[in-house]
């Protein structure tokens, strides 16, 4: 079942999510990308609801491109995750999305950051978070440890720390991952951590 | 393109008024208890407020989050303080979460409840506040923003904010005031400290103790403090240390507190 997460480290910040499409007790495909490259030096990773998740994140992503059209400056990620929020409190009353967001972007003033936003619009900024089943473990693993400015390859260790844990104590764990990264060069895939892959149809 | 600017500049003003049916959308939460039990609202509103626990037992919309706080007045001068814990359910997110809000030098409000509620009233609260210094160009009286406050949760009376507000301020001649109101607006006012939250029962019982007219603002602070540190360590959904304001009509003093950090 979904597990995302990321954290914050000396000048880029990380996510990592499941990659699997699971339907009831059926999984679709497990090479599903969570993770949106919002724009230059934004990611957003999302979990709830599938048709939510890209509808919201892709709303999201086209307004802020917009608003960089319109005024020739691009959204910070506070200012991003911020008017996230807003349209997930506005929704919220009305036609509620189910997504968990977590923001991470890097901007020349603020440096890295990461964003916590639920389903119901709570924002909060921190240095780690996550969401769905997997929170259970990753959360527990990145409060033991975690540290402030931590090294890429440090962070990178504790993302596979958190993914160990995930697949030996998960009864639902999601075979694949995505990580991604961001920091002053801009947001990008970083690697995939998979044991399972997508088998090809072979010709009868 | 109105989509886009409307939706971004006003944030959560003039909705419809269907109350939570969202709760039902959650997988992970479905089914929607109806029975009545405590809560700082009137039974009759509480019906469609309780949301599932993964232990089974219902749990008010209020303490989804966790939070307490209080409010206490000395002599010419008023502390407010608040835990730092933003949890969902038995969840901690972060310990590190703002729940008092500076309006001006004089007036702080502190919000607790539902956590995206307290964010959105607040932003709410603040336009309104900064749009009365551009009229009348001088701050709000306390009693003026309780009643503002009061307006705007009375406003959604059938699908209200589920945030229980703290006031306190300074009035006229640096009086202190502070209040309380229910998620619908009704005002509580006392001489000597309010409270709110999820740790409200423990927190009623470590003031009435505690709580000494006229105190001077170390004494103040000192009394507060040990109120709040004493109430959140009986209550699971509040806690992680303490964040409290002491104001006099000179200074406002800010501290972090160091608890139980578990």
């Amino acid at each position: 079942m979904e597990c995302v997460f990321g954290l914050v480290g000396d000048g880029f910040a990380i996510v990592a999510a499941d990659t699997s499409a699971v339907h009831s007790i059926l999984v679709h495909k497990s090479n599903e990308d969570k993770i949106m490259v919002l724009d230059s030096h934004k990611l957003v990773a999302a979990s709830g609801e599938p048709g939510d998740r890209v509808q919201f994140t892709e709303y999201i992503q086209k307004n802020v491109a917009l608003y960089q059209f319109r005024n020739g400056i691009p959204l910070t990620t506070p200012a991003a995750a911020n008017f996230t929020r807003g349209e997930l409190a506005t929704a919220l009353r009305k036609n509620p999305y189910f997504v968990n967001i977590l923001m991470a972007g890097y901007d020349k003033e603020i440096g890295p950051s990461l964003y916590f936003i639920d389903y119901i619009a709570t924002l909060h900024k921190v240095d780690k978070g996550a969401f769905g089943y997997g929170s259970y473990f990753s959360l527990s693993i990145m409060d033991r440890h975690y540290h402030s400015g931590m090294s890429l390859e440090e962070a990178i260790g504790l993302v596979d720390k958190c993914i160990m844990e995930i697949r030996s104590r998960l009864v639902v764990a999601p075979p694949n991952f995505v990580i991604k990264i961001v920091d002053k060069d801009g947001a990008r895939e970083y690697a995939w951590r998979e044991s399972l892959k997508d088998v090809s149809v072979t010709s009868a | 393109m109105g989509r886009l600017i409307n939706a971004n500049d006003k944030v959560n003003d003039h909705q419809a008024n269907e109350s939570c049916a969202f709760f039902n959308l959650s997988p992970l939460h479905s089914g929607l208890h109806f029975s009545a039990g405590r809560s700082p609202i009137p039974a009759k509103l509480d019906a469609a407020r309780r949301i599932d626990t993964p232990a089974g037992s219902p749990m008010s919309i209020f303490e989804y989050n966790g939070s307490a706080l209080i409010a206490m007045v000395g002599k010419n001068c008023f502390a407010i303080a608040s835990d730092r814990r933003l949890g969902v359910q038995l969840q901690t997110i972060a310990t590190d979460f703002q729940k008092i809000y500076k309006v001006h030098d004089k007036l702080f409000l502190g919000l607790s409840g539902l956590a995206t509620d307290a964010q959105t009233l607040y932003q709410r609260l603040v336009f309104r506040h900064k749009l009365y210094q551009l009229r009348e160009e001088r701050d709000m009286k306390p009693e003026t923003f309780a009643n503002l406050v009061s307006s705007i949760l009375y406003e959604k009376r059938f699908g209200p904010y589920f945030c229980q507000p703290v006031i306190a301020g300074l009035g006229d001649e640096d009086k202190p005031f502070i209040c309380t109101m229910d998620s619908i607006g009704a005002k509580e006012l006392a001489k000597d400290f309010v409270v709110a939250g999820t740790a409200s029962e423990s927190l009623y019982g470590a003031c009435e103790s505690m709580f000494k007219p006229d105190m001077e603002p170390e004494e103040l602070f000192e009394t507060i403090s040990q109120a709040l540190l004493s109430s959140v360590d009986r209550d699971c959904l509040s806690g992680w240390g303490g964040h409290v304001y002491v104001v006099t009509s000179t200074e406002i003093r800010e501290r972090i507190l160091k608890g139980r950090m578990d």
